[in-house]
């Protein structure tokens, strides 16, 4: 579990764990296999977080990051992942608007 | 420069390209479809890649090339020299690399029966070569296609001779983007978007941004420059020899969503690379006949974006989308970076529907001509200079025009 664990000052961020995910791919999956119920709970817990979460990560060098802090700024990410959806949409049919089988993300 | 709000301007800059109806079936015609294959994609500088997909000596890159109906390897070899063949084995003709990219400083072998060719292409090694008939090693490399490679971005030109070099074809974009500095920006993510669309259709669909209010409401139809009656317009329109530029602004002072709030205080900027020769804030570059270069201007920094559009078929497109960065030198920038590609994706997305509608829409044939209005005149541009290569309509349909 602790390969799991998000730095100690965020600790309390663990039941969203699942959205700390590396590869952009990754993060559109789980955006597309969520409920919009899902994502807004997500985005709602971890947003107002974000600007400790980043003061907390520039004490490290961006390409040196130990594995809590990396899983911190996937976090982050899923959260950039979903605010289109969350902020701007607000519609259930934007969860997938294209098939992931069709845009594939290559990197 | 600002822009000049008044209707109908470019028309007026380029009265000779009319302002007439296009006819719909080039973008569904099987025959136009096998003429733009020989007379343009066989003919025109492609480009396939770009350096970053060559990280260093004796790498190489496989560009399958269905339109022209044949792979590519592109091989960066040992002595730095840029070189593109056919993926072809001399033997029986297999595909030497099934891979996408590679490592080949200790040369290329065919899978079937390893044969073995160096990185400039040469044939070095056949497995019982005693068993073959006056077989000369020396005649029997791969196949070279012209290439050539303009500030990164790799190029290359089926016809058996090129008419002419490749920064003669680039002209005046090669002029106008001289010194860029596309190689301090890496390739930050590739996306390939495989859609049932002729490779016009979502080309045309992209070279224009009358649409944005109304395609793509929620996501960015506030954010480029609008007239009183929120309608686009263009900053400036460049039409070169064949190749085209379109620019705009982007609205000052619109309604930030709250993520954007948030980048402001996080995002310090990076290091300040610049484009010089930017000409607006999101500049459009159309490089005939499948390639677009799109600068854009952030806050903090500059950046680009590629598009590639791939013919499969009359009615089959990739369209390959790659968005390049200054590395981001810290987690403010980083996660900026994110959101502005995640919303351009997300834009994309929505267009890539639309490139599928468009297609079932004109493939019905209820519609002869599309209309185009003056803020789409690159569009109108472009089907000119595609039909001057490809002169269906100066055979056998001159008449159906
Ligand atoms: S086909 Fe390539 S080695 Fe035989
Ligand atoms: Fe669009």
């Amino acid at each position: 579990m602790a390969a799991q664990a998000l730095p100690a000052p965020f600790a309390d961020l663990a039941p969203h764990g699942a959205w700390a995910l590396e590869r952009e791919a990754e993060r559109t999956a789980k955006r597309e296999a969520s409920t919009v119920e899902d994502v807004r709970a997500f985005y709602d817990a971890v947003f107002p977080r974000m600007e400790a979460m980043v003061a907390h990560l520039e004490r490290f060098p961006l390409d040196a990051l130990r594995e809590p802090e990396r899983r911190l700024l996937w976090l982050a990410l899923s959260v950039v992942e979903v605010s289109n959806l969350t902020e701007r949409y607000r519609r259930r049919e934007a969860i997938r608007a294209v098939s992931p089988l069709t845009y594939r993300s290559v990197q | 420069m600002r822009t000049d709000l008044r209707p109908k301007k470019w028309a007026a800059k380029y009265p000779e390209l009319g302002t007439g109806p296009i006819p719909a079936e080039p973008c569904i015609s099987p025959d136009y479809f096998e003429l733009e294959r020989e007379r343009v994609f066989r003919r025109t500088w492609i480009n396939v890649c770009r350096i970053d997909d060559l990280p260093k000596p004796g790498t190489y890159f496989v560009r399958d090339l269905v339109v022209c109906k044949t792979s590519l390897l592109i091989i960066r070899g040992t002595d730095d020299v840029i070189r593109a063949f056919h993926n072809v084995c001399s033997h029986r003709g297999n595909l030497v690399s099934p891979y996408e990219s590679g490592a080949c400083n200790t040369g290329l072998f065919c899978p079937f029966h390893n044969w073995r060719y160096n990185d400039r292409g040469e044939l070095i090694g056949v497995p019982d070569e005693e068993s073959f008939f006056d077989l000369d090693k020396k005649k029997h490399g791969l196949t070279p296609v012209t290439c050539d490679v303009w500030q990164g971005f790799v190029f290359v030109n089926l016809a058996p001779k090129p008419e002419q070099s490749l920064r003669a074809y680039l002209g005046g974009v090669g002029d106008q983007l001289e010194g860029c500095p596309f190689n301090d920006m890496p390739l930050f993510q590739t996306y390939k978007v495989e859609e049932k669309t002729n490779w016009k259709i979502a080309l045309d669909a992209q070279n224009e941004i009358y649409h944005l209010p109304f395609q793509h409401p929620l996501l960015i139809g506030h954010t480029f420059l609008l007239n009183e009656q929120k309608h686009t317009r263009l900053l400036d329109v460049r039409l070169y020899e064949r190749h085209t530029l379109w620019s705009c602004e982007f609205v000052e002072g619109y309604k930030l969503a709250p993520m954007e709030t948030l980048l402001g205080k996080i995002d310090r900027g990076g290091e300040g690379l610049r484009i010089k020769q930017l000409v607006g804030k999101f500049d459009f570059y159309v490089l005939f006949p499948n390639m677009v270069i799109i600068l854009f201007r952030g806050p903090a920094e500059d950046g680009f974006a590629t598009y590639n559009f791939w013919p499969l078929a009359v009615d089959r497109t990739i369209w390959e989308i790659r968005y390049y960065f200054p590395k981001a030198n810290h987690v403010g920038r980083r996660i900026s970076q994110e959101f502005f590609k995640c919303l351009i994706r997300d834009v994309q997305q929505e267009d890539s529907i639309a490139h599928e509608a468009l297609y079932t829409g004109l493939a019905s044939r209820a519609k002869t001509h599309m209309i185009f209005q003056d803020e789409e005149i690159t569009i109108r541009y472009f089907h000119k200079v595609l039909e001057d290569h490809v002169g269906y309509y100066r055979g056998a349909h001159a008449a159906a025009r």
